[in-house]
């Protein structure tokens, strides 16, 4: 049955509608402005003339960007940190969820609890520190991948997944055809986890993406350093290398207010180029958020 | 005699019992050792370390070598000039946080709920989830050009309508307000994805049956959305009371500057800039650990009240 919506109910649809598109232009423009800044004409941004859209079009910022050497190694290294940190997170957590969500396991309440008590205390930063020098990864790629290998929220939510969609029944029959726990994880409830897998890649994967305190305070080799910590350079410290790079001739550096907008436009593209990706990839998992994401948000 | 014969006997079936069932479930531990080890190294292995809180610590005697000196540490914190500063301005920062960020999440929720166009309601969705991939060293550049003096388009309307430009970023007065502001625009539509779960469960022959008594559309809200998701709402307000003495380092340490720090020092802030620049280990470690233990008391503390009141509880 349908029910007639009312007079008051329609203009409330289109207010509410008008309202939330309104909220969602605001949150977007943002990046809209920093995109436009990236490919404007340099006489626009002198004139702070970018406010909305692109004045004029030029790829001269990003040209600009990447014959820096140093971004390139930045990327490279973000990169091989966010996928090879990505990886380990999922097997880790994905191989501990699976036993925790049985029935059958007698000791899950006990590792359950090993688990959660972290979550409601910790060593803090000191030890931690202590504990990386310890270890030896101090200023090493290590620092950038081992520590937060396993999140316990993301734990949680992979268990929940697996305990409402592999049924006990399942694993129970596999075993009395013969085949042991691993067997069982590796070829049925692998297969069968591909929502929550692509949530928790897109979780973990964008902390790997936009860590910066670990790199700041462990890493100071240049060669290791990822995107993060290029961007802090450029855009809070303000320091920007493109002088020493010798790209550009004298008589335009000699310019300040060019060589101002010449930096501006430079810390709009590092933006655009360091966020891309995540939102490039992002639309690609939300298909399985409904999956992933709802369930273990609700139970956990 | 017979009597602990037969004790010693069921002590024994017992353990005999106990490895059988651990040597049963040996595959489930396998899977599970790798976790467990990341735990015990990172997580519990550091707590061992908090002891330093209570020692006269240097790296060269190392963790246990290091010489107690009971709540010396303790002290010196507690009679800083800081102390009070710090423990103002990361209660000032996490409840204007839970003030600001708490109730928009909801508010947003149910007004998507009830936009009744799919496509656009999940366009909207998917928009306001994107400041939250954003990493926090972009979230404080943007606001940097935003606010900035010279070029920020805030200043640029602000001159037009006849104002002042204002050093935003370098103010002691807008710290709070940039903070909690780029704070809602991170958060608000990533923490509604919760309330959006559990408002699409609500059976739609809820709302028509409220509609048939002739509820209202407020009403409808009121009465069939709003409790589906008070349950969520209490167990985050829990989580958020109990961390009103945490408040995250990282975007404070790009945003503040000296200049500043008169209101954006904050616990976490501090103990980074002490410790971990400073090398001031001891020291950091005791500020660290009043700060955990005063978050866990309050935690455990709201819990009970929120077991107490609605039976709504953590564990």
């Amino acid at each position: 049955m349908k029910i007639k919506k009312s007079v008051g109910d329609k203009v409330f649809d289109g207010f509410n509608c008008i309202f939330l598109i309104l909220i969602a232009l605001t949150t977007l423009y943002p990046f809209v402005l920093i995109l436009s800044g990236s490919v404007s004409d340099l006489n626009a941004i002198i004139r702070n003339e970018v406010v909305l859209l692109p004045k004029g079009l030029t790829l001269d910022g990003y040209r600009r960007i990447f014959s820096d050497n140093q971004i390139i190694t930045a990327y490279g290294n973000t990169l091989f940190y966010t996928i090879a940190g990505t990886v380990i997170n999922l097997v880790i957590t994905l191989a501990a969820a699976y036993p925790l969500s049985r029935k059958a396991y007698r000791f899950r309440g006990i590792v359950m609890f090993l688990f959660s008590a972290t979550m409601f205390f910790g060593g803090g930063l000191v030890p931690f520190y202590l504990l990386i020098q310890n270890l030896h990864m101090d200023n090493t790629r290590w620092v950038m991948i081992i520590p937060g290998a396993v999140n316990v929220t993301n734990l949680v939510m992979a268990r929940v997944f697996f305990s409402t969609n592999i049924p006990d029944e399942m694993s129970e029959s596999a075993k009395i055809d013969g085949a042991n726990d691993v067997q069982i994880f590796c070829y049925i409830v692998v297969p069968l986890a591909k929502a929550i897998t692509a949530v928790l890649a897109l979780y973990y994967g964008v902390g790997h993406w936009n860590n910066f305190y670990n790199a700041m305070v462990y890493l100071r080799d240049a060669d290791k350093m990822p995107l993060a910590l290029y961007l802090r350079r450029i855009l809070i410290l303000g320091t920007t290398t493109f002088t020493a790079d010798g790209m550009e001739d004298a008589e335009m550096i000699s310019d300040p207010l060019k060589l101002n907008a010449i930096t501006q436009q430079l810390k709009y593209c590092s933006i655009i180029v360091t966020m891309a990706p995540i939102l490039f990839v992002y639309p690609f998992f939300q298909k399985y958020f409904a999956k992933g994401v709802m369930v273990g948000a609700l139970k956990a | 005699m017979r009597c602990t014969a037969d004790i010693t006997l069921k002590r024994k079936r017992k353990w005999y019992r106990f490895w059988h069932q651990f040597w049963q479930d040996r595959y489930l531990h396998l899977l599970v050792l790798p976790a467990l080890l990341y735990i015990v190294l990172f997580c519990y292995v550091p707590m061992y370390g908090i002891q330093v809180a209570f020692k006269d610590f240097s790296i060269r005697k190392g963790i246990w070598g290091s010489p107690w000196v009971g709540m010396k540490n303790f002290e010196s914190f507690f009679n800083s000039i800081y102390f009070g500063r710090l423990i103002r301005n990361t209660v000032f920062l996490s409840i204007g946080s839970v003030l600001f960020s708490f109730p928009i999440p909801i508010i947003f929720a149910l007004l998507l709920n009830e936009l009744p166009y799919r496509k656009m309601r999940s366009l909207i969705q998917t928009v306001s989830y994107y400041p939250h991939f954003v990493s926090v060293v972009i979230v404080v550049g943007i606001m940097r050009i935003l606010f900035s003096p010279e070029i920020g388009i805030v200043n640029m309307l602000i001159v037009s309508m006849g104002g002042e430009s204002i050093a935003f970023m370098e103010s002691a007065r807008w710290f709070r307000t940039l903070y909690f502001i780029s704070g809602i625009w991170q958060s608000f539509g990533w923490s509604s994805i919760i309330y959006l779960a559990a408002l699409a469960g609500v059976s739609p022959e809820l709302y028509e049956a409220a509609q048939i008594d002739g509820a209202n559309r407020f009403q409808r809200v009121w009465h069939v959305s709003l409790p589906t998701i008070l349950p969520t709402i209490v167990i985050l307000l829990i989580m958020a009371l109990g961390g009103v003495l945490s408040v995250g380092k990282d975007k404070i340490l790009l945003m503040y500057n000296p200049g500043i720090y008169d209101v954006a020092d904050v616990i976490s802030t501090y103990v980074h800039r002490k410790a971990i620049a400073g090398g001031q280990f001891a020291f950091g470690t005791a500020v660290d650990l009043f700060n955990n233990v005063v978050n866990f008391v309050l935690i455990v503390i709201v819990n009970y009240i929120s077991k107490r009141v609605t039976e709504i509880s953590l564990w």
